[in-house]
């Protein structure tokens, strides 16, 4: 193990870290206490770095504006991310057992497949599928959303999940048919609790992607109905609001807090995910 | 009696036809029941979130049992494929056709009528605006991804010496969760601009800071060539805890003996720094530097906030956007999205050898 410097004994290095905070955390804190303040207060100089009356204003404003159109946004996103991360993990979580324990013909080119799909830039796909999503009038709906982000945020879950399930021992797995017990049985029952890390990291993953995507939704949605909280934040910002910072600052802290609490909460699991891939054993 | 089909569907092969027809009709008639129900929006999630996951379920279930009641010969590769088989299906379906669709509507016009040959992709190597694109672009791969990675690096050695470090890994890394749309809020309130007038006063951070050192006011999103690495600092503060994290990892995975001979040695801490640490933990940088690459070629998200592509600060997909959806010409934009892919090509081979070389792949 390496030694740990005591607290603040290497002067240097204390500093240098604070400093690396400070950056990296101030915009941060200062969205935080922008949507707290005042409208007359955002807009002094000089500005003001904790807000001499904490209040909800801002919130009211954003949550009562168009008929409270902030909450149908809210409702909306909950909606598609749940319901996302149950169809992934619905269609992933077999699919990697077959690549992990059921070697078929081709398993391999099919598992290189899904590989080198997560990395082709979405670009390649918008416009066949936007044509595609019209003719079967998924367009504009949160089903063709959710199908959408299914399909794009798949392939990693499955690299995850096959990973994970390729690390439990082949023995297991033998002894389990000699047991009798069938396929979908021993998946179920013995393979998903032994990969809970692994199927935590992927429902992490799906809610970070879905809760936070806007081009997607931007783009195969047409109304308020469907349009997710990054669309509608965008929309704010664009539209009669364009010089009203606390109804987007209190907004876009609005968006950002469940994606920051899982992240606090749930780390671990997320970091590890990522990990797997990437890092030399 | 019905536990007792479900466990030995192989023998109740009227069953097994019954139930895939079931299984048919359940995912049809949702299908254009779903179609249909587009006023009833709460009623039509809930049906469409029951329908999705039971149908899915409903039809592995079908498929075993199908698979089960096939000669023993032809079983393990049909019960591989009824676990994979939706999957390989809607990935096929959403992922690999239309990129072929968007390789064949790239030698077509703008409605994707008339063959044109290789006009448009004469349009995306020549025309000036798609140079200045490739130029951006450059400047994110490069100061973009080396900023991540080389900060990342710094940040991870120095978090790897502090007492405080998972507190202090947890904060660099929290930005990551932040969306872009989040981001581009957040970032043009700090490079927020007034300008000189009667009673204005600046609200952006930045410049409050600047002009209480005494500076001007900048608008610090029109300066022309740098307010590119203002934008690119953003991808900084996303992604910076990304490599961090990555790095940090291999970091401690490095033998504690190997620090402790060159200590022993008399090494001093920048000797085990670009000695010891660094080659050590090259694969891992290397991985992450490939996937911040990648992720500044496609970037997209934070130009579209923040400028739209403006003043002079356009890249390749937010070019692509605006040819399909301003412009309206499929043809040029679907060889943009080819070029785009073409580059990330090699990039891709790479990685995909690298894991194999790591066994990641069987």
């Amino acid at each position: 193990m390496h030694r740990k410097t005591n607290s603040f004994k290497n002067i240097p290095i204390a500093i240098l870290i604070i400093l690396v905070l400070l950056i990296f955390l101030f915009p941060i804190y200062w969205n935080i206490v922008t949507a707290f303040k005042y409208s007359d207060e955002i807009l002094a100089y000089p500005p003001k770095l904790i807000p001499s009356n904490w209040t909800f204003f801002q919130f009211n404003k954003l949550l009562t504006v168009s008929n409270g159109v902030f909450i149908q946004f809210f409702i909306n996103t909950v909606i598609i991310t749940i319901s996302t991360i149950l169809l992934v993990l619905a269609v992933a979580i077999p699919s990697s057992f077959a690549l992990a324990k059921l070697p078929f013909k081709g398993s391999r080119i099919v598992f290189i497949l899904f590989l080198s799909i997560f990395m082709v830039p979405f670009q390649c796909l918008l416009v066949p599928l936007y044509s595609l999503l019209t003719k079967i009038r998924l367009y504009n709906t949160k089903f063709g959303l959710i199908l959408i982000y299914s399909t794009f945020f798949m392939p990693f879950c499955i690299f995850m999940l096959k990973n994970a399930f390729a690390q439990l021992p082949n023995a297991l797995f033998e002894s389990a048919i000699l047991d009798g017990a069938s396929k979908r049985k021993i998946m179920i029952s013995l393979f998903l609790p032994l990969s809970i890390p692994s199927i935590v990291s992927c429902i992490i993953y799906l809610f970070i992607e879905t809760w936070n995507d806007f081009i997607l939704a931007f783009m195969f949605t047409s109304s308020n109905e469907v349009r997710n909280i990054q669309v509608g934040i965008m929309n704010f910002g664009k539209q009669r609001f364009s010089s009203d910072w606390g109804i987007i600052n209190s907004g876009t802290l609005i968006a950002i807090i469940p994606t920051i609490i899982l992240f606090i909460i749930l780390q671990k699991y997320y970091i590890q995910g990522m990990t797997s891939g990437a890092v030399k054993e | 009696m019905l536990t007792d089909l479900i466990n030995r569907p192989s023998e109740n092969k009227f069953f097994t036809v019954i139930l895939a027809i079931f299984t048919v009709a359940i995912l049809i008639g949702g299908f254009f029941l779903l179609q249909q129900m587009q006023s009833v929006k709460v009623v039509m999630t809930i049906f469409a979130v029951v329908w999705g996951v039971g149908s899915a379920a409903l039809l592995y279930f079908t498929m075993n049992s199908i698979a089960q009641s096939l000669p023993r010969k032809f079983r393990s590769v049909s019960v591989a494929i009824v676990f994979a088989g939706p999957a390989i299906i809607l990935l096929f379906w959403a992922l690999v056709l239309p990129t072929f669709r968007t390789l064949w509507f790239s030698f077509f016009d703008s409605t994707g009528s008339k063959f044109v040959g290789l006009k448009n992709y004469i349009f995306a190597f020549s025309d000036p605006v798609m140079l200045e694109t490739f130029r951006n672009n450059l400047l994110w791969m490069f100061f973009g991804t080396s900023s991540c990675v080389i900060l990342g690096l710094l940040i991870a050695v120095l978090a790897d010496k502090s007492k405080y470090e998972k507190a202090f890994k947890s904060l660099i890394f929290m930005p990551m969760a932040i969306s872009f749309v989040g981001a581009g809020v957040i970032w043009k309130f700090v490079y927020a601009y007034k300008g000189e007038g009667i009673n204005l006063t600046e609200i952006g951070l930045l410049n409050a800071i600047v002009v209480g050192f005494g500076g001007t006011a900048q608008p610090w999103l029109l300066i022309p060539f740098w307010n590119n690495f203002f934008l690119i600092f953003i991808m900084v503060w996303l992604q910076t805890g990304y490599a961090m994290v990555i790095i940090s990892s291999a970091i401690k995975a490095i033998p504690g003996e190997l620090n402790e001979a060159a200590k022993v040695d008399g090494a001093n801490a920048f000797t085990i720094f670009f000695r010891i640490t660094v080659p050590y933990i090259m694969p891992t940088i290397i991985t992450v530097t490939t996937t911040i690459l990648i992720f500044s070629l496609k970037l997209f998200d934070v130009v579209r906030v923040m400028t739209g592509g403006n003043y002079g600060t356009n890249v390749i997909a937010n070019e692509f956007y605006l040819r399909q959806f301003t412009y309206g010409n499929t043809g040029q934009a679907s060889a943009i999205a080819i070029v785009l892919l073409v580059v990330i090509i090699p990039v891709l081979y790479y990685n995909l050898k690298e894991f194999r070389s790591r066994k990641v792949l069987k």
